[in-house]
């Protein structure tokens, strides 16, 4: 009886974990034994197996490297999620830009799994045992000889507030939107229900995934409501004196494109909500008075950014970290600054300056791919002599399609260490609107098929 | 007793969490002032400042009321006397400038990068 119990409650949390809908707060009371209780051992077999921990742009692009390249090794992706869904080119779908359809932005596992030879399975990561080469997972354990970390973020909401019933409710109410799939379904839908007035966004604070997302969705929201007479505007908070990233392709746009939609606050930042009233309390830079000033807003629709941290996956690894939760790694490579056998990469890295994109994570990927397929061969392999590269395009306005980009280089020396230089456009162009939408198609039609 | 222990315990959690920014400091904002009231005195961004020293060399630096910051500063540039020893830097700023040079001393591993304030 007592078993029968058990393996319910795990059937539960299995099927939970593979819808991929493991809430964000609080947990489960089962543990982890209770989850992996009648798990299967996956064995390995004579050859070489790389597991790689998260199907997004950098771990595909690890699993195509090793799939492709002339060594023979047996690549399993985990990944939780049943279907690849793309934060790149969703804030398109959002503005409503013509052909940047939801389809357009899911793709299922199959078919790369299928064209280049390397399985996907869907599971969750339970833990990593370190000692006996085993990710443990809700499948089972699973032997391998390397591994590869590439998973991705998570949010911190203290840096907004602390009191975590808020954080619960702002993040069910308010959803950031970088992470797939759901939370993007109820940003698109906050914005078909807007009626006018304040619509209030942050950019996060501190390091984070995609920095021009953000802005794009400013300005995709923007032409939004210009396209189709709502009397809104957006309140685009940001603790920055300038944005992140493509900052003078951004300051242009809003104000040549969006002077009417939006308003850009500089050196600001969200200290409390009222779920209550749906009002914004935040501080702001006052240049005459050289001080912060505390403000209040009431919002007709919000999109609440907290901090983003490393994937919890990273916590669980126990690997070498920074302050911040990032994985160090042994530079100028992608292993663990505290495992030999471990890899990361993606915007869980923290060890190099590199911006937190898709292209990057898949730029890494494919180095990281190579490089363990030398080391299998015995082969030396110079990181400094491969090093990745960047090029991300966000789109500023949606009729006509425009869009402006950032080329980011990399260079390496023993005394410097890594270094990235940025070149960014300063206005945005309908060539660069088009070249937007040829990137998404070029990396999701080689990634994902 | 026990009960006492727990409020106790919970107290100290409790105020770990709600730390007033204005004692801690905030390195976010620390970042504007450097950015508004810092930059152009000195003549270099927030990214060349903060990585000249380790985190506990600005950390001694911000001992004794921020004097030896204080002196740092003024020996780059003395036009920044008067606000470094105003009351405003002492009430409002010093703590914020202290946790932003911290945070991204050269031994922090914190970067900053494409996300941050390098393009400032």
């Amino acid at each position: 009886m007592k078993k029968d119990s058990s393996i319910t409650r795990r059937d539960i949390i299995k099927a939970t974990a593979l819808l991929g809908v493991t809430a964000t707060f609080g947990g489960c009371s089962l543990s982890k034994e209770d989850i992996k209780r009648d798990a299967p051992f996956i064995k390995k077999g004579k050859k070489k197996r790389v597991v790689i921990c998260g199907g997004g742009f950098g771990g595909l692009s690890v699993a195509k490297s090793l799939a492709t390249s002339d060594v023979d090794v047996e690549i399993i992706v985990i990944e939780k999620r049943v279907e690849f869904f793309s934060c790149p080119y969703s804030n398109a779908w959002l503005g409503e830009v013509e052909g940047a359809t939801y389809q357009k932005l899911v793709y299922d596992y199959f078919t790369p799994s299928l064209k280049y030879g390397y399985e996907v399975k869907n599971a969750e990561v339970l833990g990593i045992d370190k000692k006996n080469r085993r990710v443990e997972s809700t499948i089972g354990d699973i032997e391998y000889d390397y591994l590869v970390l590439s998973p991705g973020i998570d949010y911190n909401y203290n840096t907004l507030f602390s009191d975590k019933e808020k954080q619960e409710e702002c993040y069910k109410r308010f959803p950031p939107a970088f992470k797939a799939n759901g939370e993007h379904i109820f940003l698109k839908k906050s914005l078909e229900n807007f009626k006018g007035g304040t619509f209030v966004m942050n950019v996060p604070s501190g390091t984070y995934r995609c920095p021009p997302a953000p802005y794009e969705r400013a300005c995709m929201i923007a032409s939004y409501l210009k396209n189709n007479n709502i009397d809104g505007k957006i309140l685009l908070l940001d603790s920055r004196t300038s944005p992140a990233a493509k900052p003078h392709g951004f300051l242009r746009s809003f104000k040549e494109l969006y002077s009417d939609y939006i308003d850009y606050v500089p050196s600001s930042k969200i200290y409390d909500i009222d779920l209550n009233k749906n009002s914004v309390k935040y501080e702001m830079f006052d240049k005459k008075a050289l001080d912060f000033v505390k403000k209040e807003i009431d919002f007709g629709a919000a999109n609440i950014n907290p901090s983003h941290v490393a994937s919890k996956l990273i916590e669980i690894a126990d690997i070498k970290i920074d302050g911040n939760g990032w994985a160090l790694l042994k530079e100028p490579g992608y292993i663990s600054a505290s495992d030999d056998r471990i890899y990361v990469l993606g915007d869980a890295q923290g060890e190099y300056p590199f911006p937190k994109s898709g292209q990057m994570a898949s730029s890494c990927g494919y180095i990281v791919g190579k490089s363990i397929s030398s080391r299998i061969q015995d082969i030396k392999f110079d990181y400094a002599k491969n090093l990745p590269g960047n090029v991300c395009y966000s789109l500023v306005n949606t009729n006509p399609k425009e869009g402006i980009v950032v080329h980011h280089s990399v260079t390496y020396n023993t005394k410097d260490g890594m270094k990235v230089e940025a070149i960014d456009t300063k206005k945005g162009d309908q060539i660069t609107g088009e070249a937007t939408t040829l990137w998404f198609e070029g990396i999701m039609g080689d990634l994902l098929g | 007793m026990k009960i006492i222990l727990i409020l106790i315990i919970s107290m100290f959690l409790y105020a770990d969490e709600n730390v007033d920014s204005q004692k801690v400091g905030d390195y976010e904002k620390g970042r504007t002032f450097y950015f508004h009231l810092f930059r152009e005195s000195l003549g270099y961004d927030g990214v060349v400042f903060t990585a000249r020293h380790k985190e506990l060399e600005w950390a001694k630096m911000f001992e004794d009321d921020a004097r030896e910051f204080k002196e740092y500063l003024v020996n780059e540039n003395s036009d920044l006397k008067e606000l470094l020893y105003s009351e405003k830097f002492d009430k409002s700023i010093k703590n914020h400038m202290e946790a932003f040079v911290r945070h991204y001393a050269n031994d922090t591993g914190n970067i900053p990068i494409c996300g941050s304030f390098e393009f400032e």
